[in-house]
């Protein structure tokens, strides 16, 4: 503490009691202060009957503007928003910022059969599912199942990315749209657009006309929080004349993980 | 004025020479400052809760309903803990800390019945939706990240977003956590979670077994001539060789395949085929394998079987042990390789099962083969037109 007091020549010693006299009152206020509960310094507001959780100073706004069909959470006079960011931290500025993580993690799950595989073509087909997580450090998300299997035989899983080849036994997939053996599958879809979605396909997995496949693998991931994206997963069935006949059974089963 | 100030200035020196307890004001208000001031900061310490960072919670399956499911909680603590116990709540309406846990264990929330850790001991919260766990061995170092994986977990039913609580606490400090009071915590973390429906896909494979036996093209029936190539007639002078027999085989049988023949040795008109012994035949080689004996009656075969894959293989007395019936071509022949021929009506190619001529342990990738005859005759083998048919089946173990 700094007082810091202008004496003048001619009352030296009156302005030396002024000085002292201010200084005491100074220091009683600063302990009456220090010695109140430090509960008064909450950041939330708060009674030992209510709080408020999320208050704010703005030129106006809403948490539930609502029509019949349709509801908003409003705000104006903000003068800044976003999501500033280090390597180690992370903020969301703004009114309209909810504190509650989030983890939307969506498989539209389907039984599909593809019939009956021969070797002199690929079988194909598609599944798809979206992620959206909300303050988090990004997701991953992991296919965690064994390949297509029927008693004691496990399809062929390619364990790196590679072309189909019909007539060679090999169970893969992809995350991105293909032309070979046939053009089907679609790249990861940014809903709304990429200015609010980041998830991509992951390495091994994102690649055309290539497929892969190890129980375990990181298929799709994001760095940051995202908005919905929506991916669709390529799988192609290709068997050998050796290939062991019966039905093949494959239960696709998907682990989306966010890291908070 | 400046009377005044000197009054003061009197009084000042009155207070000079004031009892010591006065003097003693100014140190002791600054005690007192020094004092307020710890007030404040030592409590603000020891009440400090942080989050802990880097947190999530990895599920090994997100299969509704799923059980025996391993939950790997982990997370980086802000403070470092000697045996800690840690409560884990999951809550199906959010992760904030001190809000009321809604929650169904089971159907909008995990179940920990049954739940275990490597190193802690748990009890469940919260009618099972989560775990309190203690340690008398697990420490918790600041800024090191730490996993807790948790065995025996039956992931809720519903296909929803779920939430995880983490606290941290001192050893025994977690005795009295409820989810809106949880207590005396030392760092926390909320993290969001999910389960979700599987994409199931059925595809089926036919057991498959091609097999044909052709000369020139898989579909035409062979037409051998054993002899010589302008006559076509035998000789006692040598041997003859007839290579121009192919066979092709695949199959996905996965317990192997075996071929047998069906069948008789040479034989004319006139005569009982019937077995090798009867009259107006040339006589089969027999069970077991033999070289060429020129001025020997002799019908054999051998089955080449090289390279095939699913351990095809020629079955006695089909199988040449010298060359594997391998590399021999239409003809005179003089070398060693050897051959058989079992028409008996036992166990041979005159039984009603035939006589088996090749086999194999596993499915068998498309393969090409050879069935090599011989044919060898002596001074006393009637004269005349000696021919047969012999019928392969192959019965594939799928």
């Amino acid at each position: 503490m700094i007082l810091q007091l202008a004496p003048s020549h001619e009352c030296y010693n009156c302005y030396a009691m002024v000085k002292k006299q201010t200084a005491r009152g100074v220091l009683a206020s600063l302990m009456v202060l220090l010695l109140l509960p430090a509960t008064g310094w909450a950041a939330q507001s708060a009674s030992s009957s209510y709080q408020v959780n999320e208050v704010f100073f703005g030129a106006g706004g809403d948490l539930h503007d609502c029509s019949a069909n349709y509801c908003a959470k409003t705000s104006a006079g903000e003068t800044a928003i976003g999501n500033p960011t280090s390597p180690n931290y992370q903020a969301r500025a703004g009114f309209n910022t909810d504190r509650t993580p989030y983890l939307q993690f969506i498989v539209n799950g389907t039984t599909t059969d593809i019939g009956v595989l021969n070797p002199g073509s690929t079988a194909k087909t598609t599944g798809s599912f979206s992620v959206k997580n909300y303050l988090s450090s990004g997701y991953s998300v992991i296919t965690v199942s064994n390949p297509p299997k029927n008693g004691n035989h496990t399809l062929n899983a390619l364990s790196t990315p590679t072309a189909s080849s019909a007539g060679t036994e090999q169970f893969g997939i992809n995350l991105v749209a293909n032309t070979s053996p046939a053009a089907f599958g679609a790249n990861p879809t940014q809903n709304p657009d990429s200015s609010f979605s980041f998830g991509a396909a992951a390495s091994g997995y994102d690649t055309p006309n290539l497929y892969k496949y190890v129980p375990g693998d990181i298929i799709a991931s994001s760095t940051k929080s995202s908005g919905e994206t929506d991916y669709t997963i390529s799988y192609i069935y290709n068997i050998s004349a050796t290939t062991p006949g019966g039905t093949y059974s494959f239960n696709d089963v998907l682990v989306a993980t966010a890291t908070f | 004025m400046l009377a005044s100030c000197e009054k003061r200035v009197r009084t000042t020196k009155k207070q000079i020479v004031l009892p010591p307890l006065r003097r003693l004001l100014p140190s002791l208000a600054a005690l007192i400052l020094v004092a307020a001031v710890g007030a404040q900061l030592a409590p603000a310490r020891a009440d400090a809760t942080a989050q802990v960072t880097s947190r999530k919670i990895a599920l090994s399956t997100s299969s509704p309903a799923a059980t025996n499911v391993t939950y790997a909680v982990t997370f980086t603590p802000a403070t470092s803990l000697a045996h800690p116990d840690v409560i884990l709540d999951f809550c199906a309406n959010g992760p904030l800390i001190g809000d009321a846990c809604t929650s169904t264990a089971g159907t909008n929330t995990p179940n920990f019945t049954g739940a275990a850790a490597t190193g802690w001991t748990l009890s469940t919260i919260g009618s099972g939706r989560g775990v309190k766990l203690t340690t008398a061995s697990v420490n918790f170092t600041a800024a090191t990240p730490t996993t807790i994986t948790i065995t025996g977990v039956t992931n809720p039913s519903n296909t929803a977003s779920f939430y995880g609580r983490i606290l941290t606490y001192t050893t025994g400090g977690a005795s009295t956590n409820t989810s809106v009071s949880p207590g005396s915590y030392t760092d926390y973390g909320g993290v969001a979670l999910s389960t979700t429906q599987n994409i199931n896909i059925t595809s089926t494979v036919y057991e498959s077994l091609v097999f044909c036996v052709f000369q020139t093209a898989c579909g035409t029936a062979p037409a051998l001539t054993l002899g010589d190539p302008t006559t076509g007639a035998l000789s006692t002078a040598s041997a003859y060789i007839n290579a121009n027999a192919k066979y092709t085989i695949a199959t996905n049988a996965g317990s192997g395949i075996g071929v047998s023949m069906t069948g008789t040795t040479l034989c004319r008109p006139g005569g009982s085929c019937a077995t090798g012994s009867s009259a107006y035949t040339i006589n089969a080689i027999g069970s077991t394998a033999v070289a060429l004996a020129t001025g020997t009656e002799q019908f054999g075969m051998c089955a080449d079987t090289t390279g095939a894959t699913g351990s095809l293989a020629a079955v006695s007395p089909y199988l040449d042990s010298i060359n594997a019936c391998h590399g021999l071509s239409t003809g005179t022949y003089a070398g060693g390789s050897k051959f058989g021929f079992d028409d008996t009506a036992s166990t041979g190619t005159a039984s009603t099962a035939g006589d088996q001529v090749m086999a194999s342990t596993g499915a068998i990738a498309t393969y090409t083969g050879s069935l090599v005859f011989l044919g060898d005759i002596a001074p006393t083998t009637e004269a005349g037109l000696y021919s047969t048919a012999l019928n392969l089946v192959a019965s594939g173990t799928f």
